[in-house]
């Protein structure tokens, strides 16, 4: 499968000042700390992590919603090759036909004083592409691809529940036929009956439309379900990335392992596992230094672990990991511990 | 032993009063809860938990009325029964019982406490007021609370002001407000919904070694059904203010009846086979709104096993299917 997405050495600073007793300094929150990895074609990659782990960040400099401090990001589009990160503005407008987002409430994404047709069709007026009749049936197509009614096109926002709402978020990002769409937590707001719908519909555009996506949560279970690859984001930098089935049954990174034992057994007759992770995720601001898990891990070697910064690296085929011991470990999944 | 049951639900109504109507929210729902048990509540959201879990300990809002129905509290060693339905939301009565014998956990560690006061205060208000402690004996209790529901150095961490605290950190203040007075129920309304995945197991665990140590029953309300799974003994699923099913954890995960528990089964990613990826299968439709109420059973026009003239006749009665395991569907009256 041939790569869509290329990210290079992704990084995003933002600044924040602290005043000490004699100086300002500045410092800088590494919310986004020197990722690279691809995307294929056609495939959906989770993104995976705690609160404040920069995933969101990172899907919004992938599509330079926010400017990146620095690094690359390749999109491949047909014959061309474009670094998204260095287009001037206009010709980023251009791109930003072929990436699409997908938020996270679609209580606040939809604007409540715009009609559903003219929240869909904007992006098609304001790049020219369409008008009239022609832009009419775009417009109630794509809808009735997202499982609208097109007899409600006419309404506003405030008369669709959340999921419908959702539908109306992804009709939206799918107008322009985009090939590649970030949705940021699509499901987390929506009920669980709901929540079937919507991943279901994702599933379904894939296919039809041939899309790729980053799909970026914190809800386990749902990434299993929706993605092909995982990868699994802590305190600004990737920790471990590898096919859904692997990354669940056989983890290679620690972090992963205590993810993985987080999550509630389907069976009520099974107990959870012990918790493996204790305290919180460190102040971003202030990461602790070579490994920025090594403090609250188990395996942690007091002089590796504490002073270099593992590389993130390929330990078998398509399967990449940042921690010094991945050879060494043999690590629990979540079937294990289900088992 | 002085009673079998701890609470006692019977027949309650919720309305909602709009303009001169009022729309029910909760309708008409029996529960029983036995000492030291911990009951799952699950459902959607709309579907009236919270309301009801508030209503007992008379939370609510003006515009909702209890138009019918009692809450009987059993109070243990000695204390009488009492029927918190007929309570004056701000008398004297409710106010003794609220935080003390029965306290609540929120969903929200951010807004659930006061951001003008330390943690310790606010703590130490409820042990003043409930077990007529002095300020020092007050305090002391407070840092060992602290202590004990894990936070590092408890000492100074009661002099802490809530934006101080991590969302974790929040939540297990919360529990330790909600513990401090031994309560014999503990009402939780989703209390790892706003947490991280390794943040919410902590805390889980936490509420189960608690609820050991203290011999509570716990209410616990989620609509994550994984983790009411791992922490309840007995399970109820409400559908528009109506129980449909209600069992042991065991009964309802592996033998559900009502095709809404059912369903919503079927509609949680699991992650027993990855491979094979199934195609998950939701729940048609959404939930009809509050001024729109299905007749008869309100699951009916989502329903797969729709019967006409049966389904949205009357309101399904409750079948003992097992003991222990009781539901509201036309598909077991027969």
């Amino acid at each position: 499968m041939s790569t869509l997405i290329d990210v290079k050495d992704l990084k995003m600073y933002f600044p924040l000042r602290r005043t000490t007793l004699f100086r300002r300094q500045k410092i800088f929150l590494r919310a986004v700390d020197g990722v690279s990895f691809k995307i294929r074609k056609g495939e959906t990659l989770g993104l995976v992590g705690e609160s404040g782990s920069g995933k969101t960040t990172l899907g919004r400099a992938i599509l330079r919603l926010i400017e990146p401090t620095g690094g690359r990001i390749l999109f491949k589009n047909g014959n061309g090759e474009t670094d998204i990160a260095t287009l001037s503005r206009k010709a980023l407008r251009q791109q930003w036909r072929h990436m699409q987002m997908i938020f996270q409430d679609p209580y606040a994404s939809l604007n409540p004083r715009m009609t559903v047709k003219e929240i869909i069709g904007e992006s098609l007026v304001a790049n020219r592409l369409a008008s009239g009749e022609k832009m009419d049936k775009q417009i109630t197509d794509i809808a009735r691809l997202c499982g609208l009614n097109t007899r409600h096109l006419g309404r506003y926002p405030h008369a669709f529940s959340g999921g419908q709402r959702q539908r109306i978020a992804i009709a939206r990002a799918l107008v322009m036929h985009p090939k590649f769409i970030v949705c940021d937590e699509p499901v987390s707001a929506l009920d669980v009956s709901i929540q079937a719908q919507i991943l279901n519909l994702l599933k379904d555009l894939q296919q039809e439309l041939n899309l790729t996506y980053l799909f970026i949560a914190h809800d386990l279970s749902a990434v299993a379900y929706a993605c092909d690859r995982v990868a699994v984001m802590y305190l600004g930098r990737l920790v471990e990335m590898a096919t859904t089935e692997k990354l669940y049954y056989t983890p290679r990174h620690p972090y992963t392992e205590a993810l993985m034992s987080a999550i509630p057994p389907d069976d009520p007759e099974i107990s959870m596992q012990q918790v493996l992770l204790e305290g919180e995720q460190p102040n971003p601001a202030d990461p602790p230094p070579g490994c920025t898990f090594h403090p609250r891990c188990r395996y942690a070697d007091k002089n590796i672990c504490a002073e270099q910064v593992p590389p993130f690296r390929e330990v078998s085929t398509g399967c990449f990991v940042a921690c010094h011991f991945a050879e060494e470990l043999s690590l629990k999944g979540s079937q294990e511990q289900a088992a | 032993m002085a009673e079998k049951f701890l609470l006692q639900v019977k027949n309650l109504k919720i309305a909602l009063k709009v303009d001169k109507n009022f729309i029910p929210i909760v309708d008409g729902v029996n529960l029983r809860l036995e000492p030291g048990k911990v009951l799952g509540l699950v459902g959607e959201s709309g579907c009236g938990k919270s309301v009801m879990a508030q209503s007992f300990l008379r939370l609510l809002s003006k515009e909702l009325q209890i138009v019918d129905g009692q809450i009987l509290f059993y109070g243990q060693n000695g204390h009488e029964t009492v029927d918190i339905a007929k309570m004056q939301p701000k008398g004297r009565d409710i106010q003794s019982i609220r935080g003390g014998t029965v306290s609540m956990i929120f969903q929200e560690p951010m807004s659930s406490f006061s951001p003008l006061h330390t943690i310790g205060y606010q703590i130490m208000e409820v042990i003043k007021l409930h077990l007529n402690a002095s300020k020092e004996k007050a305090r002391k209790i407070t840092i060992d609370l602290l202590d004990r529901v894990g936070i590092g150095d408890p000492g100074h961490a009661v002099d802490r002001y809530p934006y101080e605290f991590s969302g974790g950190m929040r939540q297990r203040a919360m529990i330790a407000k909600a513990l401090s007075c031994k309560p014999s129920l503990l009402i939780a309304d989703e209390p790892t919904t706003a947490l991280d995945v390794t943040i919410q197991a902590q805390i889980l665990k936490l509420m189960r070694d608690m609820q050991q140590e203290f011999g509570s029953s716990i209410i616990f309300i989620s609509h994550d059904l994984g983790v009411v799974g791992q922490m309840a003994d007995e399970v109820a699923i409400m559908y528009m203010g109506r129980i449909v099913e209600q069992g042991t954890a065991k009964e309802i995960f592996k033998n559900p009846k009502h095709p809404y528990t059912v369903n919503l089964l079927a509609a949680i990613p699991r992650l027993g086979n990855l491979e094979a990826r199934k195609r998950l299968v939701p729940i048609r439709g959404t939930v009809p709104g509050l001024f729109s109420r299905p007749s008869g059973c309100a699951f009916h026009p989502r329903c797969d096993s729709f019967m006409p003239g049966v389904c949205d006749g009357n309101f399904p009665d409750f079948m003992e299917i097992l003991p222990d395991h009781i539901v509201a569907c036309h598909l077991y009256t027969q």
